[in-house]
């Protein structure tokens, strides 16, 4: 009874069966040879990878922290420009560019979470929406730096010396490496003491902070790491399109990415990338889906976070165990 | 030599009520403490001001000699205080040996860059972490219940479950906010020679209650507060003897 106890929270990660290595090795490789198989998804499947990542973070900070952030485009603007401009204008590589511009997106969260995040619910959203606002009335004020609403022509491909990634092919394994590290790392963090911290910061901070943990503290963490995901997610989209612009930070795509969360599902590794992918095959559905798509949005996400609090994802797995308490 | 806990002079008003009124006391190494008094004396607001979550309007408390008012309460379980509260406020969505084991956060030095990375001195405090808990449910027999949702469990047991998480951080005063409230008979023994044996491993415990059968058996010493005032402080047998104590309090309540 013991040993198991103490499994649960220490070494459960170290003990995986072999026939469960095989098996994440196998899709592994399948996951990386997919543009071989669907070669016309190669770029929808960057841009969900793309966006994985910034729903992926948002959840830490979001789904188990229980902070709501609207701002997370912001972090997004300083990857996407701070990279651009950064190779472009002062003529780094675009491999010290990106990190530079994550580095830059952590900072601003640091200080961002030591003022807003005193503030609580529904003040935290409003606090981040207007993050949210001024990055994009930034973008499209600072004609001169940004390129106004027209955009940032001509990023550099993201490469190394004479390593320079141009297709999307290669695109697609760079995000698919990120997303991978990405989930890991969240997995590992979300396990740990400090995952567990989060989930009691947002479930009741008085009761978290008698314990021993500083809410205050935790919440920045969460938020500087949410930053950190989507800097480096805003640095990949200039890199692979060659072009940043305010419509890509714009409010309703801070919307969007909450949608997303909640639509698939907080607090898991893989409702975040189902919620991305709905929403991002939601305007292929023909032109009128495409023109209500925030209408759509807007009545999706009342929908779940009314009747379905964990997601489709989260239904998905109770149903699963059903399932198979059922066979047993 | 100081004693473990000195509260001094505190003073507390909520609106024009006087919640505390010039309480003072003191938690001597290695006794249990009892603390009570009718419903609204001001007990659970002298237990929020000693742990930092409600601010005294006057009055002072140190913790081994040291001032420990201002602190935040996240400082608090580093110096060796912990407490619980009157209804468990566990994280229900985590599992009961999850829940025990953040008791012992203070202690955890890894952050979320060596958590996500799973660097060697993360995983070794995980492991660690996991066999603090597993022995702090092994003390209280609930060693079985470990892998169950703290949601799930009935609100006696989750009570205990937060006793079990406030020693997982091995504290040196224990602050417990009427712990035996809703238990049956049995139970209350049961948490009677917990606390007994608490003690005996060397933790101090200043304990809230409303059973007076428990707080006389098990109590050093006994402090009976009555609208924000205290009336009496001493041995238990000495305590239920003063008139006041009988008038405010046993008398009051039937």
């Amino acid at each position: 009874m013991r040993a198991a106890g103490a499994g649960a929270v220490g070494p459960r990660l170290l003990a995986r069966p072999p026939a469960r290595a095989g098996l994440a090795v196998a899709a592994l490789l399948a996951l990386a040879a997919l543009p071989l198989a669907l070669p016309d998804a190669t770029d929808f499947l960057v841009q969900v990878g793309i966006l994985y990542l910034v729903v992926m973070g948002l959840d830490v900070l979001t789904g188990y922290a229980g902070q709501v952030s609207l701002g997370q485009t912001a972090f997004m603007a300083v990857g996407g420009y701070g990279a651009a401009l950064l190779s472009m204008r002062l003529g780094w590589p675009t491999v010290l560019s990106l990190p530079a511009a994550a580095a830059a997106s952590a900072l601003l969260a640091l200080v961002l979470g030591v003022t807003l995040l005193r503030l609580r619910g529904y003040f935290l959203a409003l606090a981040t929406l207007g993050l949210a606002v001024i990055a994009q009335g930034l973008a499209t004020s600072l004609v001169g730096l940004t390129g106004g609403p027209s955009g940032l022509v001509g990023v550099p491909n993201l490469g190394l010396g004479p390593l320079v990634l141009t297709d999307p092919a290669s695109y697609y394994e760079l995000v698919l490496a990120l997303c991978l590290a990405g989930a890991l790392f969240k997995r590992n963090l979300v396990r740990s003491q400090s995952g567990r911290a989060l989930v009691a910061v947002a479930t009741d901070q008085q009761a978290a902070a008698v314990l021993g943990v500083d809410p205050g503290a935790f919440k920045t963490r969460a938020l500087v790491l949410s930053a950190v995901y989507a800097s480096v997610a805003g640095s990949v989209y200039a890199d692979y399109f060659r072009f940043f612009s305010p419509d890509l930070i714009a409010v309703t795509v801070a919307f969007s990415l909450v949608v997303m969360l909640a639509l698939g599902g907080p607090r898991s590794l893989l409702g975040p990338l189902l919620g991305v992918v709905l929403l991002q095959l939601l305007p292929r559905a023909g032109q009128a889906v495409a023109l209500y798509e925030p209408l759509i949005g807007g009545i999706v996400l009342v929908l779940v976070v009314t009747y379905f609090p964990a997601g489709l994802w989260g239904g998905v797995r109770r149903a699963w165990e059903t399932l198979a308490r059922g066979r047993r | 030599m100081s004693a473990l806990l000195e509260v001094a002079g505190l003073v507390r008003s909520f609106g024009g009520v006087r919640a505390l009124d010039g309480v003072g006391f003191e938690v001597e190494e290695g006794e249990i403490r009892a603390v009570i008094g009718p419903n609204g004396a001001g007990k659970t607001t002298l237990l929020d001001v000693v742990t930092g979550l409600t601010r005294p309007d006057a009055g002072s408390v140190r913790f081994q000699g040291r001032s420990i008012l201002g602190l935040p309460p996240h400082r608090l379980p580093a110096l060796g205080l912990m407490r619980t509260f009157q209804a468990a406020r566990l994280v229900p969505s985590l599992t009961v040996l999850e829940n025990v084991a953040l008791g012992a956060q203070h202690q955890v030095r890894s952050r979320f860059l060596a958590a996500g990375l799973r660097l060697p001195r993360a995983r070794r405090e995980e492991a660690a972490l996991g066999q603090r808990a597993a022995r702090v449910l092994d003390f209280l027999g609930l060693a079985h219940l470990g892998e169950r949702r703290a949601g799930d469990l009935p609100a006696g047991l989750q009570r205990l479950v937060e006793v079990g998480r406030a020693l997982a951080g091995g504290p040196r005063l224990l602050l417990l906010d009427e712990p035996a409230a809703g238990l049956d008979e049995s139970e209350t023994r049961a948490l009677a020679e917990m606390l007994v044996a608490v003690r005996e491993s060397g933790c101090t415990i200043t304990v809230i209650e409303h059973n007076v059968g428990l707080v006389m058996a098990i109590s050093d010493r006994v402090l009976v507060l009555d609208a924000g005032t205290v009336i009496a402080d001493g041995p238990p047998e000495r305590v239920r003897r003063e008139p006041a104590v009988l008038e405010a309090y046993l008398g009051g309540s039937g």
